[in-house]
């Protein structure tokens, strides 16, 4: 028998297309502020899409499980902490940002500085990066051939959705947007992890990667378990992303030089 | 010696506890008011501590391996709650004991390479790499123990970001590199090898398998309820899942092209840990694609993708690593393309099946292991041994020349290691590379029926391929250690080389040498019962 499609599937649809398109948008931008910006916005589609399709495959009867909760705090955090981090690696600064500093970056705008953090350090330290981040667009000929192989890589994304997905029932079209989604956003950060010109712009490709990981566990696995078991698994890998924007990234950066990669390779010394 | 299968929970215990008392240990003298990561004594104590807690892992290890023989050889799970298993049958068993031997030797050489070195800081101290390299070590003993498909993948990342600060340890530009280039490139890799996890929890996602699972109290994605129940699975998604998995895990193996890192990544590290990285990091990596293969071929009910997918593999990091083993290079980085070459030839092996094949390829995991261990170890004893008589503090020299009239003794190690390692009889790396080639000719032959197996041209690629590489690696390498053991040096006097220090490569080199001509009966039975679970899924 054929379902309707829902308002609310339409809703979750219409956002999982919107991750198709800032995916497609950090691949042909070369300028880091933006590729950061649609970044973040990126995670709150994200978080928002975890919450409509883990909500709608869980029975009314049963309380909204804590796996939703911990699976949206991912993305979450990723959004609120990437530009700091990401300046703090580009200029190096060797400010200790530690949670307290975080939390109290965020609340005091609530509580008017109680916690004694300089909001302003923080600013500071995306705006001193942004010197750095500045960077003219590819050409048109470039970004076209980003657009080809991004379209390339959907197909792709596609083939194996649809291996995945079978039937023709609305619902399971519905949920190979979804699906479709999260292998696009995979298979993108990779791209951009190796087409991007300097290494802030390859994080970002990985924690592209990081978000289609997270979706693509929203989507595939029955929940709620084994589901747990990817939670936890999720959790780890976001520890191995966070390692290497508070640690690996700074390290790196500071016996390169510079951001770019063209100078890492020209002092390297690690070749054939 | 009789040990029942019932000490397994203990033996488990002690093989799991022992490493990580040195990393507890560790961290309480890394505290800043104790400060006594500054003192040489407590590094070197804590050193001897490593090692003994690797000898009592790895004696556990071996009693765990003589109980499952003595017993049914049947795997024991057992529950940790939170529907975790741990899995102890006769493959994961073996790689254990292969995790615990090079463990166990690494730790015993980090003593030597550390001795007398100086603290810069409390993250670079000696106190601070023997900590971590227990951490390392306990985390490269729970991937094979985990029977739930998902809590080996992260076991696997946990290896990763453990691995990452000790290749990284030694914080010069190329080391930070090299772990920046290494942790990039295994965590993409690696995205897909959850991926492929999940398209298999899919794949078992019925409503059938769960409430079976559940009725059973385990976990569906328990790699023995998935054996027990694979042809219930759907085909699509497990050669999706298979192909993923492949990949992923396929990155921390070191297969072509995603390998990248591996050069790098072994060539910066200190040499204990290059001996951990090469000697059993990427087993631990193949280890998972074994699991995952075993439950494709048993859905599909034959082998023929899984082998047509394997022998891609193989073919392409042995056709890639052989130039880079010619071309002239940094003696680790060449090492770190053997490391290459030879999982293109164990991937080679489990690709064409059959069981002398398999045989031949789970003994040649353990071959390369020994081989390479002693590579790097003996290696960077002769380097530390060069540094320490040119009182040079950073350790530069990294292509000693004149190295058998120096230091004799490691340089005859290296030497003959270097000869094993491409493949001259009479040692441990010919035998079991004949034993390959000798099933590949065997899955060659027509079948009763008189036509051709199928993929039998993929088949005769692969062989070709193997025997090219196997001759020209032998040339490549050859050059490289004549230049380090025969050519002359201005200063030709004899270096210290202490007892201490021969001791774990010494063992290492008997290994070699016993290997080559007869296989220890009980390591030959778990070999052969690794075979039954890994080949009897086809």
């Amino acid at each position: 028998m054929v379902e309707l499609i829902t308002p609310l599937q339409n809703v979750q649809n219409l956002l999982e297309t919107g991750l198709l398109l800032t995916a497609l948008l950090i691949t042909m931008d070369r300028s880091i502020s933006h590729i950061i910006a649609i970044y973040q916005i990126q995670s709150l589609l994200l978080a928002i899409v975890t919450v409509l399709s883990v909500a709608s495959q869980i029975p009314e009867s049963q309380r909204i499980s804590w796996i939703i909760l911990l699976i949206i705090l991912l993305p979450l955090l990723l959004a609120l902490v990437v530009r700091p981090l990401l300046a703090r690696a580009t200029i190096l600064a060797h400010t200790r940002l530690t949670l307290s500093k975080w939390l109290g970056y965020r609340l005091h705008l609530l509580t008017s500085g109680r916690f004694g953090v300089r909001t302003e350090q923080v600013e500071q330290l995306s705006r001193d990066a942004e010197q750095e981040w500045l960077r003219p667009q590819d050409s048109f000929r470039v970004r076209g051939t980003y657009l080809l192989v991004f379209v390339a890589m959907l197909l792709a994304a596609l083939l194996i959705a649809s291996q995945i997905e079978a039937g023709d029932n609305p619902e399971s079209i519905a949920g190979r947007i979804g699906l479709l989604a999260s292998l696009v956003l995979a298979l993108s950060g990779l791209y951009n992890t190796v087409i991007k010109q300097d290494i802030i712009s390859q994080v970002i490709g990985l924690l592209m990667m990081d978000h289609g990981l997270y979706l693509a566990v929203v989507k595939i696995v029955p929940i709620p378990f084994p589901a747990s078991f990817f939670v936890i698994g999720l959790y780890f890998y976001t520890l191995i992303t966070m390692f290497i924007l508070v640690i690996l990234l700074p390290g790196v950066r500071e016996v390169a030089e510079s951001i770019e990669l063209a100078h890492v390779s020209e002092r390297s010394e690690l070749k054939g | 010696m009789n040990v029942s299968v019932d000490n397994l929970p203990l033996l488990i215990g002690l093989i799991l506890l022992s490493p990580p008392i040195v990393s507890v240990v560790g961290a309480i003298g890394l505290v800043e008011p104790l400060g006594l990561w500054r003192k040489e004594v407590f590094s070197r104590v804590l050193g001897w501590l490593g090692v003994l807690g690797s000898l009592v892992s790895l004696l556990g290890s071996i009693a765990m391996a003589l109980a499952l023989l003595q017993g049914s050889g049947a795997a024991l799970v057992l529950p940790l709650g939170i529907g975790a298993y741990l899995l102890t049958d006769a493959l994961s068993t073996y790689f254990i004991l292969l995790v615990n031997a090079i463990a166990f030797v690494s730790s015993w050489n980090a003593v030597g390479y550390l001795r007398g070195a100086r603290p810069t800081s409390r993250w670079r101290s000696p106190a601070a790499f023997h900590l971590t390299s227990q951490l390392f070590h306990v985390t490269m003993i729970l991937v094979p123990l985990m029977n739930n498909l998902v809590a080996l993948w992260i076991a696997m990342q946990a290896t990763t970001l453990v691995s990452t600060l000790l290749v990284g340890f030694e914080d010069t530009r190329n080391a930070r590199e090299a772990a920046w280039k290494y942790l990039i490139i295994t965590s993409t890799g690696i995205i897909f090898a959850l991926l492929g996890t999940m398209f298999l929890a899919k794949a078992a996602g019925n409503e059938t398998l769960i409430s079976a699972a559940d009725a059973q109290q385990q976990s569906v994605m328990n790699w023995t309820f998935l054996m027990d129940h694979a042809g219930e699975l759907e085909s699509k998604l497990v050669r999706l899942s298979f192909l993923f998995v492949l990949v992923g895990y396929g990155t921390k193996a070191g297969f072509a092209p995603m390998h990248t890192w591996l050069p790098d990544g072994h060539g910066e590290a200190p040499p204990p840990i290059s001996a951990m990285l090469s000697g059993v990091l990427l087993k631990s990596a193949l280890y998972a694609i074994l699991r995952f293969y075993t439950i494709t071929n048993a859905n599909l009910g034959e082998h023929n993708f899984t082998s047509a997918v394997l022998l891609g593999a193989a073919i392409l990091s042995l056709l890639i690593a052989t130039p880079f083993i010619l071309k002239k290079n940094r003696f680790k980085r060449v090492l770190a393309y053997h490391s290459l070459e030879h999982m293109g030839i164990i991937t080679f092996g489990i690709g064409i099946g059959g069981p002398i094949a398999m045989f031949g390829a789970l003994l040649h995991v353990l071959n390369h292991a020994v081989t390479k261990a002693l590579m790097f170890l003996a290696f960077g004893n002769i380097v530390r041994g060069y540094a320490r008589a040119s009182a040079q503090a950073d350790f530069a020299i990294d292509q000693p020349a004149g190295v058998l009239r120096r230091m004799p003794i490691t340089g005859a190690m290296l030497t003959l290691g270097g000869l094993a390692l491409v493949g001259m009889p009479p040692f441990n790396i010919f035998m079991s590379e004949l034993m390959m080639l000798w099933g590949a000719v065997e899955q060659l032959q027509p079948l009763s029926g008189g036509a051709q197996p199928a993929l039998w041209w993929l088949y005769m690629a692969g062989v070709i391929v193997f025997l090219l590489s196997t001759m020209l690696i032998f040339y490549g390498l050859v050059r490289h250690l004549t230049g380090i053991v025969l050519q002359p040096q201005p200063a030709h006097e004899r270096l210290q080389e202490r007892v201490a220090d021969l001791f774990p490569i010494g063992i290492l080199m008997a290994m070699v040498v016993v290997f080559g001509v007869w296989i220890v009966p009980s390591l030959s039975q778990l070999i052969a019962r690794c075979v039954d679970i890994v080949w009897g899924a086809a």
